[in-house]
């Protein structure tokens, strides 16, 4: 088995790992591998791309809006690559404009893709992620770990299929837009809040379950407040209904579905 | 417009020749950055105009999108008790049509002066950005952190005086730069860190007055430089765009 093989292996069993504690944390129970749920999870995200290294032609991950015919390399590539742009020929003399310093430069022209930058381990798949640990299929992922689906995720913790996960979001799953927040399910817009399922535009609440525009609020369903007993009861009736759905479908409607009465 | 100054400012740092009407560069600095784009839609409630950002989640955010004031008044509305009972995932989108609406405009802390902008603060006399925190005079970009007079960028932190440069940190007076770091003064560069005073660069590190990624010396460079500044300030005077980027420059396309 290869380094890099061994590596992938490692980062999918400890991103399984980081997994089933989420969702046991998040959902009250586990539901199924997170391959499984990989279209669910990667509904929001755009899409990193796979494409082949021009020096070995191994698999690279790439992100962003490149043309067809673009050459690139894996970020471990990088000796390689610096000897062979060091036997590259320049005539500075040549380049009169941009057009002849495309093609002066055409050695040199390759892209890189599996960017993995500062103290980081145990990435797959995943490019321009710097100081984090355990993270697959993901793009722009800063001092984060256990992250799988995701794009942009800074100072995050244990987030799957999120989008734009901001400073202090932990336990995250299917969600976009967040900030200090902890524990949430489907949801879109949730900052300095915790325990938050299935809810949009909320700051500073605990606990809600499909709620809306809220400010400072505890324990509601659809905005109502309700008794702790109560708010437990609908909790875990409809965590298990999700659970269930993830299981037998692999997937669940989203806060966008619901909102949009689908 | 305040932001208008800036545009000029920046220009004439970069290209050595001021542009103005930051509007009529609009789609040139959105070509790679398109998440960026804002329109605005008619608020669900109201005849008032909603921006939204061209990303992915914001979009599915479909018809029922509000203004962010009026957002916080529909959130005093609540289902009721028998409502919450009959609650299931697949009962909610009919019980909950009565307060299910939101808002893309996510508008945190103190900003001046910001417009047409949606998910955004604080900040200071910004122009259709979208995801713009802690920042200043940023024109038509997308998820900038930290950063000040920036245009046509995406996923900038603590940069400024740039134009087009996309997943970069702590770039200074930057043109067409992506997936790198701590670069200044710098052209068409990719994947680099440490440059300074460069062009045409791909992944490499620590370098000066280099032209792809061969130190040449400061008058050789300098040389270069004019050439470049002339043809990409000449075209974007007379066509309000310009044919090259970082992302097409090194395709085959590029090079037909």
């Amino acid at each position: 088995m290869g380094k890099m093989q061994e590596n992938d292996n490692a980062t999918l069993a400890a991103i399984n790992r980081a997994w089933e504690s989420t969702s046991r944390i998040v959902l009250g129970g586990g539901v199924c591998p997170l391959q499984e749920l990989e279209a669910y999870l990667s509904r929001y995200a755009e899409p990193c791309r796979i494409e082949k290294s021009a020096l070995s032609g191994k698999p690279v991950t790439v992100f962003g809006n490149y043309p067809k015919g673009t050459r690139f390399i894996l970020d471990e590539e990088m000796g390689d690559y610096t000897k062979m742009a060091a036997n590259a020929k320049l005539d500075i003399n040549s380049i009169k404009d941009i057009d002849s310093a495309v093609w002066a430069l055409s050695e040199v022209r390759l892209y890189a893709g599996n960017i993995v930058l500062g103290n980081s381990g145990f990435v797959t798949q995943s490019t321009r992620v710097v100081d984090s640990t355990n993270v697959f299929r993901s793009s722009d992922v800063i001092y984060s770990k256990n992250v799988a689906y995701t794009q942009i995720g800074k100072y995050s913790e244990s987030i799957f299929g999120c989008v734009s996960a901001g400073k202090g979001t932990k336990f995250s799953i299917a969600c976009a837009e967040m900030y200090e927040t902890s524990r949430h399910f489907e949801c879109y817009y949730v900052y300095t809040s915790s325990d938050i399922h299935y809810s949009a535009n909320i700051e500073n609440c605990q606990e809600c379950l499909f709620c809306f525009n809220l400010r400072g609020k505890r324990r509601c369903v659809g905005n109502l407040e309700l008794p702790k007993e109560k708010y437990d009861e609908l909790k875990a009736k409809l965590l298990s209904e999700a659970r269930e759905l993830l299981r037998k479908k692999h997937s669940v409607p989203s806060i966008y579905d619901i909102i949009a009465g689908k | 417009m305040e932001i208008d100054d800036h545009f000029a400012t920046v220009t004439q740092i970069i290209f050595g020749r001021s542009l103005s009407q930051l509007k009529d560069y609009g789609e040139w600095l959105l070509s790679r950055a398109p998440e960026g784009r804002i329109t605005g839609r008619k608020s669900a409630v109201s005849e008032r105009t909603v921006y939204i950002p061209s990303v992915r989640f914001f979009l599915a955010l479909g018809k029922r999108m509000v203004k962010a004031d009026e957002a916080l008044l529909l959130g005093q509305k609540k289902i009721s008790e028998k409502d919450a009972d009959a609650l299931t995932i697949s009962s909610a989108p009919g019980l909950l049509s009565g307060i299910s609406t939101t808002t893309p405009e996510i508008i945190w802390g103190e900003n001046i002066g910001t417009a047409e902008s949606c998910a955004y603060g604080p900040t200071q006399y910004c122009f259709r950005v979208a995801c713009c925190w802690f920042s200043k005079f940023i024109g038509y970009s997308y998820w900038s952190r930290t950063s000040e007079n920036l245009f046509g960028c995406s996923l900038a932190t603590d940069c400024s005086f740039c134009i087009k440069c996309y997943s970069s940190t702590k770039l200074t007076r930057c043109f067409e730069v992506n997936d790198s770091n701590n670069c200044a003064d710098c052209y068409f560069c990719h994947n680099c860190e440490d440059l300074k005073d460069s062009m045409f660069c791909f992944n490499t590190k620590g370098k000066r007055y280099a032209i792809g990624n061969l130190e040449v010396g400061r008058e050789a460079y300098l040389g270069v430089k004019k050439l470049v500044q002339a043809q990409v300030v000449g075209e974007l005077e007379k066509t309000k765009s310009f044919r090259y980027d970082i992302y097409n420059i090194g395709s085959k396309a590029a090079i037909v």
